[in-house]
């Protein structure tokens, strides 16, 4: 008898603690949100990240008292299949915040929804590059920050930065380190120079020209062409030297086996710590016409997971809103090195920070990649790479491994599901 | 404490979603059917029966899984709970089947020890991971130790670690003595004394890599050990005392499992020589004896199998009368002897005059046994088979028998108090 009591008052427990007990007393609601920005190997750029987001999430909850704020951390490799494993029980996280390539992931996936916050709410903060994550009227995602390409380098072995990419292999042939990347995406700046860069979208099918499927041809061919021979005529030059990631380039930095880099701005702070004042920043070598290098820059977006109560999808926007209000996203530049703000309110303060300066011009020319383009060149990344290995250690001529690259584009037609049409203004 | 709770909230919050409370009364409903069901078939554990009924069970996750997908919600919980059942069933038919081929007992010792608490342990873990960050969980700060944060995960590994350590050291040590005593021919003594040893380096190992795992600042410790010498000194010398001694005779090779030693005059078999004290066992009554180690350290033991336990010998005396000549009745005794088969051939028994009695001939019959724990039941056997074979053979045992003679009453004439009257 004692032991059916139990049982009953077990279940009477489990229906009073999910429905609330009573009406007039509320419950503190929880949000669980996860963060996934491009933590990889950087530990620095990951324990700060963690601290400032903690750091948010403590001054949201000192706001919004009946709020808690449970943050959880994951690499960027690992969010997707965490998502499916959680969205499969029921208890994905109701916010999340991630790099553009793995919110696109996992929008294709449906693992997040749109956003139900209304144009209304946004209007106020101003918010840079929101069209390129509307859906209607709705939007798939957020954006927080925006982490632009810059050049890092030594300045005792290097007291000018080179201004031009011609600069660049002579400094190189001087002697001083020059590191460039060997990932398509980091690398696409080099080729603004030489006008490439928009035939390059064309032919992996980014941005506004994405669906045709013409070949490249007359000049747009020659544009392409030339930089990949300049890609390989840098590579003859012993010192500058083509590194396989961009994480691996920032280790040889701060070891002293580089000189100059091409760098994501989140890397200043550990090259700050392991380097100090020998770090320099600057603007990235324009073309050999006086380009400006036009990089593509890192985003930092919110999704919003698909399990949440109404409540909890509620702290979720609240949350959201309050990231990117005018107080919080100068505090987030404040204090995490390398990111810039969305909020177009924020008035940065260029004249206080060497770095600044530096990251907002290469911000005005940077390429925010949307959805579908940050999804497309992470697909393609990995095809492209031994494309972009032959070229520039010459085991095949730059025709050959263009050629390779229109086949690539059109075998991986597949791999992407274009988004639809009001999802990419 | 207070992160704890926050955490709490969270996991808490996660029951306001529908798709996971649906799964959950689900998995709910099934567990109470199931354990319905068990109670009325009163189905005992370890048994085949159960097993169908848990894969009965498992059946039924799997459609509810099916069930739930065709509805479009969520059904990882109902997936994940029907995982670890079949693992669990795994489990059950490996233990049924080994059962079937080893020794039950030693089965379900491992079963009960070992399998079971990792599974449940692993379990635990699995079902956390999949809701929230075993990293970030462990990670949480409980307290500070000589200046080191001492966590959840800690307490955790504190708590379970040194169990597996002592439980799961067993296997290896019972392999490595299985090897070793195939390969270099041991004795089953030996056997045990190096599965204990090798036990002990395992446990001892595994308790400092733990203490490193942990995180236990090294330094600390030694301060730590420093300090209570004082106190093991006076306080639990005993138990060390104990241990250490435990640990010398296993090397010295004096008190080993399986080994018979006479404790108050009665052979018992050490059954285990444990951390502190050793248990042997009294085959007469089937009686423990958990005796210090110290005590074999600093007293006499004798044993019955030490080098030559083969050759371990017993007699019996018997009484014969005067009449039967001595050869017949020695001859007679050897032939008993011998016809036990429980008495060793080599050396063979050996019969002789023990004594002359005052109402027989005493005669005392020597033998060999394998087994110095039969050393009663042989002798009560001999002493059986020696009453019949006399009788056959008209031998008599004789009655002690004691002769009376009555002093001769004196005459009346002679009394010294005749002259009186």
């Amino acid at each position: 008898m004692a032991r059916r009591q139990s049982w009953l008052g077990s279940l009477l427990g489990l229906v009073l603690l999910t429905s609330g007990c009573a009406k007039g007393w509320h419950p503190p609601e929880n949000l669980n949100l996860l963060l996934s920005a491009g933590l990889g190997e950087d530990k620095i750029a990951r324990a700060n990240l963690e601290r400032l987001a903690q750091e948010l999430a403590n001054e949201f909850m000192r706001v919004n008292p009946q709020v808690s704020v449970h943050l959880r951390l994951t690499s960027e490799n690992e969010v997707l299949p965490l998502m499916r494993s959680r969205s499969g029980l029921g208890a994905a996280p109701d916010l999340l915040i991630t790099r553009v390539p793995a919110a696109y992931a996992l929008a294709q996936d449906k693992l997040t929804t749109t956003s139900s916050l209304e144009p209304t709410e946004l209007d106020p903060l101003r918010v840079k590059f929101l069209g390129r994550f509307r859906q209607g009227n709705r939007f798939q995602a957020l954006p927080l920050l925006v982490q632009p390409t810059v050049a890092c380098f030594n300045r005792k072995r290097v007291p000018s930065p080179p201004r031009t990419l011609d600069q660049l292999v002579q400094q190189a042939a001087g002697g001083q380190k020059m590191g460039l990347p060997l990932e398509m995406r980091e690398l696409l700046w080099t080729a603004s120079g030489f006008r490439a860069q928009q035939p390059l979208f064309q032919l992996l099918e980014l941005g506004p020209m994405r669906h045709s499927k013409q070949p490249l041809a007359g000049t747009a061919r020659a544009d392409v062409l030339a930089w990949l021979e300049w890609l390989y005529r840098a590579n003859v030059e012993p010192n500058l030297i083509f590194v396989d990631t961009a994480d691996e380039m920032v280790s040889r930095l701060e070891k002293g086996q580089l000189d100059w880099i091409s760098c994501n701005a989140t890397a200043i702070g550990r090259l700050k710590r392991s380097m100090g004042g020998n770090l320099a920043v600057a603007d990235l070598p324009r073309g050999p016409d006086g380009e400006p290098a036009r990089p593509m820059a890192r985003m930092l977006v919110m999704s919003f997971g698909r399990d949440s109560t109404p409540g909890q999808r509620e702290a979720a926007e609240r949350f959201a809103l309050f990231v990117l209000n005018d107080y919080t996203q100068n505090t987030m530049v404040a204090k995490a090195l390398g990111n810039m703000p969305v909020n177009q309110n924020v008035v940065l303060p260029v004249k206080d920070s060497a770095y600044l300066p530096v990251m907002e011009r290469s911000l005005d020319h940077s390429i925010i990649p949307s959805f579908h383009e940050g999804m497309r060149i992470t697909t393609l990344a990995d095809s492209l790479r031994p494309l972009l290995k032959q070229n520039i250690y010459g085991e095949e001529k730059p025709e050959q491994v263009l050629k390779a690259m229109e086949a690539l584009t059109n075998s991986s037609d597949s791999a992407v599901v274009p988004l639809s049409a009001g999802s990419n203004p | 404490m207070n992160q704890i709770f926050f955490e709490l909230g969270g996991w808490l919050s996660l029951l306001g979603r529908f798709s996971l409370v649906l799964q959950l009364a689900v998995l709910v409903g099934l567990f109470l059917v199931s354990r319905l069901w068990f109670r009325r078939h009163r189905t005992s554990a370890a048994s085949w029966a159960i097993v169908f009924t848990e894969l009965a069970f498992l059946a039924s996750l799997g459609l509810a899984f099916l069930l739930l997908g065709l509805l479009g919600m969520p059904a990882g919980l109902v997936a994940l709970a029907a995982q670890l059942l079949a693992i669990w069933i795994g489990l059950e038919i490996l233990r049924l089947l080994l059962r079937s081929y080893n020794d039950p007992e030693t089965v379900e010792a491992y079963y009960q020890r070992a399998i079971r608490p990792l599974f449940f342990i692993v379990g635990l873990l699995v079902c956390l991971g999949k809701f929230d960050s075993l990293e970030a969980l462990g990670n949480i700060t409980l307290t500070r130790l000589f200046d080191e944060k001492f966590t959840i995960g800690d307490l955790g590994l504190l708590l379970t670690l040194p169990y597996f350590v002592i439980v799961l050291s067993e296997l290896p040590a019972f392999l490595f003595g299985a090897t070793a005593s195939r390969f270099m021919g041991m004795t089953p003594g030996n056997r045990k004394a190096l599965e204990l040893i090798i036990r002990y380096l395992l446990i001892g190992l595994g308790l400092v890599w733990m203490s490193s795992f942990v995180g236990l600042n090294g330094n600390a410790l030694a301060a730590m050990a420093g300090g209570l010498s004082v106190g093991l000194g006076f306080g639990i010398k005993e138990v060390f005392s104990n241990f250490v001694s435990g640990i010398w005779l296993l090397l010295e090779g004096s008190v080993r499992p399986g080994e018979v030693l006479i404790v108050d005059g009665v052979p018992c078999e050490v059954k285990n020589l444990g951390l502190r004290a050793s248990t042997l066992l009294r085959t007469s009554d089937n009686a423990e004896l958990v005796i210090p180690n110290q005590t074999f350290f600093t007293n006499t033991t004798t044993t019955f199998t030490g080098e030559t336990k083969a050759l371990r010998c017993s007699t019996v005396t018997v009484g014969a009368d005067y009449k039967h000549e001595p050869d017949d009745v020695i001859a007679l005794l050897l032939a008993t002897a011998k016809a036990n088969p429980r008495v060793l051939s080599v050396p063979p028994p050996k019969a002789s005059v023990l004594n002359f009695g005052e109402s027989a001939i005493d005669y005392e019959l020597e033998f060999s046994m394998a087994d110095p724990l039969a050393k009663g039941g042989i002798s009560k056997e001999l002493r059986r088979a020696i009453w019949y074979a006399f009788r056959d053979n008209n031998i008599e045992m004789p009655y002690p028998q004691q002769v009376l003679h009555w002093a001769p009453r004196p005459r009346p004439s002679e009394s010294p108090l005749s002259g009186n009257h």
